[in-house]
């Protein structure tokens, strides 16, 4: 089972990260191949990084956007 | 695996977008210059912090990334946009603006015209799909005679095409494509033209500020003016400034941030109180109840007079539409107290000195403000937008902010307010507990977004709705409050946490005060 974590911390929030977040809740494929997790701010924010913030596994991903993240996704349910 | 597309009213509303972003940035900016008490002339740098790279990324050149950035801190402060064309600073006269009252005036959206790109306007084209068939369908269909072929191909004369869109349903490779301005197409009033050179121009004789051309412009040409400077002065100058929130606040930022957190968050900016404009909305579910109750007995009384209805009071945009399009319906829409006024009347008799700010989904309640027959009574108001913005200017995140148990204001109908159909049901609801018998042939019309708001009523004017509904819920926004053009959520996010928020409230509908 692949973890993403979505930030809801207020820089992701307002910057797009509830979509982020709607878009991965409402693909009922997902379910059981995806474990989805809204968390508080990741402090990518603060370093510096684009949000919004979505970790996949161990991986930090900033800036994100709907297309990359369906993209990224594709490819790991593929790999 | 497809992930789907979300459910979004509007191609741009739904998604995160540069637009967004650099609007967003300016108005954090612009909070965070006034929290820290920076010098005026400190304004000036905002374009330059907003537009950092020296290469165009947006725009065709970087120079009027940063007119649109400046023309954007110009709306941020509350000014009125420079004339274009004309040679200013960003703000020759900041004092104004730096001030802890109301300084806002009328127009409350304006085409920044420099980021305009004079989008063509209604028409159909054929694109380069069109395979010159021999069939030629478009050529047939159109009764204008609007359609020839030159070169192999179709070409549409714009000079002779009525628009009925005819060609481009027979089309079988639908090689004909309609174009329309987005800020025309999301305006449900008519307001939106173009001046003489094809900048976009709001007509502000038709403009009910609904704020709708704002979020559907995809190059960011349209803004309104904000009153975060003022708001902030008045808390940095310690006055008792007090925040009523607008029913749509719950889930606005992020699933994290409960109400109660949200609630927490702003006073946590300075604000010296809060209060659920919810409270407001059960005021008016009462009020309107009874008056859908008289309508409907009146009816029942004589069934040949003319037959009135009760239109709901809760949107500006819809009430000023209605209005101005309908004058001879104008006494069947409400004006009793909006939710918003009713809040405001009860913190103002706590603390009579207090400044109330109405912070909401609504770009429209900036006109109510200045319209109110009370004046003063609601002294600012502010988007989410503009509020997520002060948060993030002070540092304060509400996902992360300790819960603190606020009292419970209002009912299940009242919080529920601002999804589209729920207003009806809850004066439907009050009116049926009025009258102590369930009026089983009450009619309740909901219409979402001002074009089908003024559908309707065309339609009753005309005598083509049968039987005309004792009450119309009008919303000038498709889906209700919770797709204001101030909103941050989803709208499935946000009708979610609307709904479980409401279903916490201690009683399902809201008590009049002798029960
Ligand atoms: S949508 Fe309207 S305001 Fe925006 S660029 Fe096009 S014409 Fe100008
Ligand atoms: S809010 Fe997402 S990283 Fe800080």
């Amino acid at each position: 089972m692949i973890q993403i974590k979505v930030c809801c911390g207020l820089n992701c929030a307002a910057h797009g990260g509830q979509e982020l977040l709607a878009l991965l809740e409402e693909s009922g494929d997902l379910t059981g191949r995806v474990e989805v997790a809204p968390v508080p701010c990741l402090h990518c924010c603060q370093e510096g990084e684009q949000s919004p913030v979505v970790q996949i596994g161990d991986e930090i991903h900033t800036r994100v956007s709907s297309e990359q993240l369906q993209e990224t996704l594709e490819q790991l349910m593929k790999g | 695996m497809a992930l789907p597309q979300l459910d979004i009213f509007e191609k741009m509303r739904g998604l995160y977008t540069p637009v967004m972003s650099i609007r967003r940035r300016v108005l954090v900016a612009v909070a965070r210059l006034i929290r820290e008490g920076k010098p005026a002339q400190a304004i000036e740098a905002i374009p330059y912090e907003i537009i950092t790279h020296n290469t165009p990324t947006y725009r065709d050149c970087v120079f009027k990334e940063r007119a649109v950035a400046r023309e954007r801190v110009r709306l941020a402060l509350g000014q009125d946009l420079r004339e274009f064309g004309a040679h200013e600073p960003v703000i020759d006269h900041p004092e104004p603006s730096l001030t802890d009252h109301r300084v806002v005036e009328k127009p409350y959206v304006a085409v920044i015209k420099i980021a305009c790109e004079r989008c063509p306007s209604k028409s159909y084209i054929v694109s380069d799909q069109c395979m010159g068939c021999v069939a030629r369908p478009c050529v047939s269909v159109c009764s204008k005679n609007a359609v020839k072929v030159s070169g192999g191909k179709s070409a549409i004369d714009q000079e002779k095409c009525i628009h009925c869109g005819r060609c481009a349903q027979v089309c079988p490779y639908n090689a004909i494509l309609y174009r329309e301005r987005p800020c025309e197409s999301a305006c449900g009033v008519n307001a939106i033209g173009a001046d003489s050179e094809g900048f976009a121009e709001i007509r502000n004789d038709k403009c009910v500020s609904c704020g709708l051309c704002v979020v559907s412009c995809p190059f960011g040409a349209i803004g309104e003016k904000s009153e975060m400077a003022q708001v902030l002065h008045a808390i940095r100058s310690g006055l008792p400034v007090w925040a009523e929130l607008a029913p749509s606040f719950v889930g606005q930022f992020g699933p994290l941030a409960t109400p109660q957190k949200i609630l927490a968050a702003v006073r946590a900016l300075g604000f010296a109180g809060t209060a659920e404009v919810a409270y407001g909305a059960d005021i008016a579910i009462l009020e309107e109840g009874e008056k859908v109750l008289e309508v409907y007995r009146a009816r029942l009384a004589d069934p040949t007079a003319p037959q009135t209805f009760v239109g709901t009071s809760c949107c500006p945009s819809w009430v000023r539409a209605a209005r101005q399009a309908f004058p001879d319906l104008a006494h069947c829409i409400q004006d009793s107290s909006t939710p918003m006024v009713e809040t405001a009347k009860r913190i103002k008799a706590t603390d009579p000195n207090a400044k109330v700010v109405f912070i909401g989904p609504c770009v429209a309640k900036k006109a109510e403000v200045s319209e109110l027959r009370e004046a003063r009574i609601v002294d600012f108001v502010l988007t989410y937008e503009e509020l997520g913005a002060i948060f993030q200017a002070a540092g304060v995140d509400p996902a992360e902010i300790p819960d603190e148990a606020v009292p419970a204001e209002a009912s299940t109908a009242g919080r529920a307010y601002p999804v589209a159909g729920n207003v009806a049901q809850a004066i439907a609801a009050a009116a049926r507990h009025h009258a102590g018998e369930p009026l089983v042939d009450l009619v309740h019309r909901t219409a979402e977004s001002l074009a089908d708001c003024l559908g309707l009523l065309k339609e009753i004017q005309q005598g083509k709705l049968k039987p005309v509904p004792h009450l119309v819920e009008g919303m000038g926004c498709p889906k209700g409050c919770i797709g204001g053009p101030g909103t941050l959520a989803p709208l499935n996010r946000a009708k979610a946490a609307v709904a479980s928020f409401a279903k916490a409230a201690p009683m399902e509908m809201p008590k009049a005060s002798e029960e």
